[in-house]
């Protein structure tokens, strides 16, 4: 496995996950959601997790707060959370336990991609964001609700103290994403889990929510790790990418390499495939053939075999390759899952 | 919310007079009335009355006239407090209905009571594990407490207690049924209440654990649920804070419609359990032509279930914003 991903000193190492695999148990067989993901998430880092949808990028998000629920299981790996004198594997807490609930919303935090479903219809914004501040900051009334209104000011929320007795209903999709912004960071985590935040939101309230997060993240200095299928997110807010297909992470590297020098074929085609403005406009967009198969009995082969376009037949179906480094510069920070960087080498 | 207020109340005293004219009407379709009723009885027992004398009883209740002039002097006579003659008993209508009032309220109470209790926990324990051994004996029950005709459970429950040498039927022992409101008679009346209760409860308490199931595991999945649980809530709190307060929501919107069924109660249960209850009495009413009666208790049976639904909707706005909103803006 590749440990040494990450080239940031192991101080600065917030997050450590190694081989997580976190499997669903269905009567048609065994579907391998995430099979073997590795990644670091340090101090004040903003990575992407890209991939389309079934690639398992939520269910690794998932896997983090270990908030997977039968018939799902985390059945490989570990997720080792850094403090300042050690190290605690997520993966080794009951997920129902005390231990793991001290972590949620403290350490780590999430917010989702809808809006509209991910906050309670019948507790009103306030209720909602001080309970997180009851269970992790203080137990004390009139400061918790002094916390909460500071924190929807924080994100952007005009009128905090009316908003605070506000139900979702009565808000906008844009300013229930701040609204659960501010649950989010209300305890201050140590890193912010980002479940396709603006995926139900109008463009132009995207492009806010995700300055709103980059801001926030400069003053909390918390690390965010971005669960998306948009190029332009990771663009916009990304320091690292890693490409997702099928359970296993296929590509990683810095943002500005993997856009300028991508190696995956998968990768390749992902950035092909975005739509861009032409003198013309009549161009078809370009896509990927085929669409992500399910993952249950996959053959031993590379998992993108089957739609890519460079397929070595005799090479890439009968194995699966493993994560190697791309460019011959040592200490290149741009890994890479295929035999035809291995062939390079 | 009150102008929204004043006009349901307003609708509803024009749904109560729509349905006291209807229900009026329809006890009066069948042919003939209670004086008819009464000469056949006389002819079958053989005694000799005339014709004048039937006259006259229909003359002094107003039965001659026509079906409006009848509705409107019934009609008025209740808006004046009086609620009519009953044929059957001889007696006020409201003291017929009055003495079993008590009790009915009492049996219907303590049904309802026990079908919460017991199908909300029930419900919730099936809902969050779902297609466990438990939840799975859970639902067969249900389904044979649904399947199981309340009148029929009550003959085999009467053997089972009879046979286990328990008094069945009626509310009282034979000793207590004339005496005194006392310790005892109350003590008596606690021995009694469980059979009734547990027959009438059957089958609501079956079908309100499969609805508390359904609408939990509804909202189980939800991701506000997901939400607060990543917040690093606890469970059990999680649970009954979030998906159960949701799921309560159908439950309490019907909860209005049971204030008619804690008067009418179960009719067949109670006739074949012998209960002194207000719904074998108006079962016979309606088989007798006692015209007062029956329109008073039925009327009585319809301002509660308008009443019911309108607490129902109060309710519901009140534990649940988003009907609050939907409201103030149309």
């Amino acid at each position: 496995m590749n440990s040494e991903i990450n080239t940031a000193d192991s101080q600065d190492i917030l997050l450590e996950v190694k081989g997580l695999k976190t499997h669903f148990l269905l009567s048609e067989g065994v579907l391998k959601a995430v099979d073997g993901v590795d990644f670091t998430i340090s101090k004040g880092e903003s990575l992407g997790l890209i991939g389309e949808s079934g690639s398992g990028k939520s269910v690794t998000a998932m896997s983090l707060l270990s908030l997977i629920s039968s018939p799902g299981e985390i059945v490989g790996g570990s997720i080792n959370l850094h403090y300042d004198d050690e190290k605690i594997d997520i993966t080794s807490l009951n997920p129902s336990g005390k231990d793991i609930r001290k972590i949620r919303g403290n350490d780590l935090a999430m917010i989702f991609q809808e809006p509209m479903t991910s906050l309670s219809p019948v507790h009103t914004i306030g209720a909602q964001l001080e309970e997180a501040i009851f269970l992790h900051r203080t137990k004390n009334k009139s400061e918790a609700r002094v916390i909460a209104i500071d924190m929807l000011r924080c994100a952007g929320i005009a009128n905090p103290e009316q908003r605070f007795n506000a139900y979702p209903h009565q808000l906008s999709g844009g300013m229930r994403q701040r609204a659960m912004i501010a649950i989010a960071l209300s305890c201050q985590p140590k890193i912010l889990i980002a479940d396709e935040p603006t995926t139900a939101l109008d463009v132009t309230i995207q492009a806010q929510i995700l300055d709103l997060i980059k801001d926030l993240q400069a003053q909390f200095n918390m690390a965010v790790l971005y669960i998306t299928h948009d190029l332009g997110v990771i663009a916009e807010v990304c320091d690292n990418v890693a490409v997702m297909y099928l359970g296993k992470i296929v590509e990683y590297g810095a943002v500005r390499e993997i856009f300028k020098n991508p190696k995956h074929p998968y990768t390749i085609s992902l950035l092909k495939s975005r739509p861009r403005m032409t003198k013309r406009g009549t161009e078809r967009l370009a896509s990927i053939e085929g669409s992500i198969p399910i993952p249950i009995d996959l053959p031993f082969q590379c998992r993108f075999a089957d739609r890519c376009s460079e397929v070595m037949l005799g090479r890439c179906d009968i194995a699966e390759p493993e994560m190697s480094q791309a460019g011959n510069k040592p200490g290149n920070n741009h890994w890479v899952r295929c035999f035809l960087n291995e062939k390079l080498d | 919310m009150y102008t929204y207020i004043i006009h349901r109340i307003l609708f509803m005293i024009v749904t109560v007079i729509i349905l006291s004219i209807l229900t009026f009407m329809i006890i009066q379709l069948p042919a003939g009335d209670f004086v008819t009723h009464l000469a056949a009885q006389f002819a079958r027992s053989g005694q000799s009355f005339d014709q004048a004398q039937l006259d006259i009883i229909r003359e002094q209740f107003g039965l001659n006239g026509t079906l409006v002039e009848q509705y409107l002097a019934w009609a008025g006579n209740v808006l004046q407090g009086d609620l009519g003659w009953s044929f059957q008993f001889t007696r006020p209508v409201s003291e017929v209905i009055g003495e079993r009032i008590g009790l009915t309220v009492v049996i219907s109470l303590s049904t309802l009571l026990f079908t919460y209790l017991l199908a909300i926990p029930i419900g919730v324990y099936s809902a969050t594990h779902q297609y466990s051994i438990g939840d799975n004996i859970v639902m067969f029950i249900g389904f044979i407490g649904l399947a199981i005709p309340s009148f029929l459970l009550a003959l085999i429950l009467m053997f089972v207690f009879l046979n286990a040498g328990f008094s069945v039927g009626g509310l009282f022992s034979p000793e207590y049924l004339r005496a005194e409101w006392g310790p005892g008679k109350i003590w008596d009346l606690m021995k009694h209440l469980p059979l009734p209760i547990i027959i009438i409860g059957t089958a609501g308490t079956a079908g309100l654990i499969r609805v508390m199931r359904a609408s939990l595991l509804d909202e189980i999945g939800k991701q506000y649920v997901i939400t607060a649980r990543a917040k690093g809530v606890h469970e059990t709190k999680l649970l009954y804070k979030y998906p159960v307060r949701v799921a309560l929501n159908p439950i309490a919107s019907t909860i209005g419609w049971e204030l008619p069924a804690i008067v009418s109660g179960g009719i067949i249960v109670e006739l074949v359990l012998n209960l002194p209850t207000t719904g074998p009495m108006l079962f016979n009413a309606l088989m007798n032509q006692d015209l007062f009666l029956a329109s008073s208790s039925l009327l009585f049976l319809n301002m509660l279930t308008v009443i019911g639904t309108f607490l129902s909707d109060i309710l519901l706005v009140t534990i649940d914003p988003r009907i609050r909103f939907t409201e103030q803006e149309g």
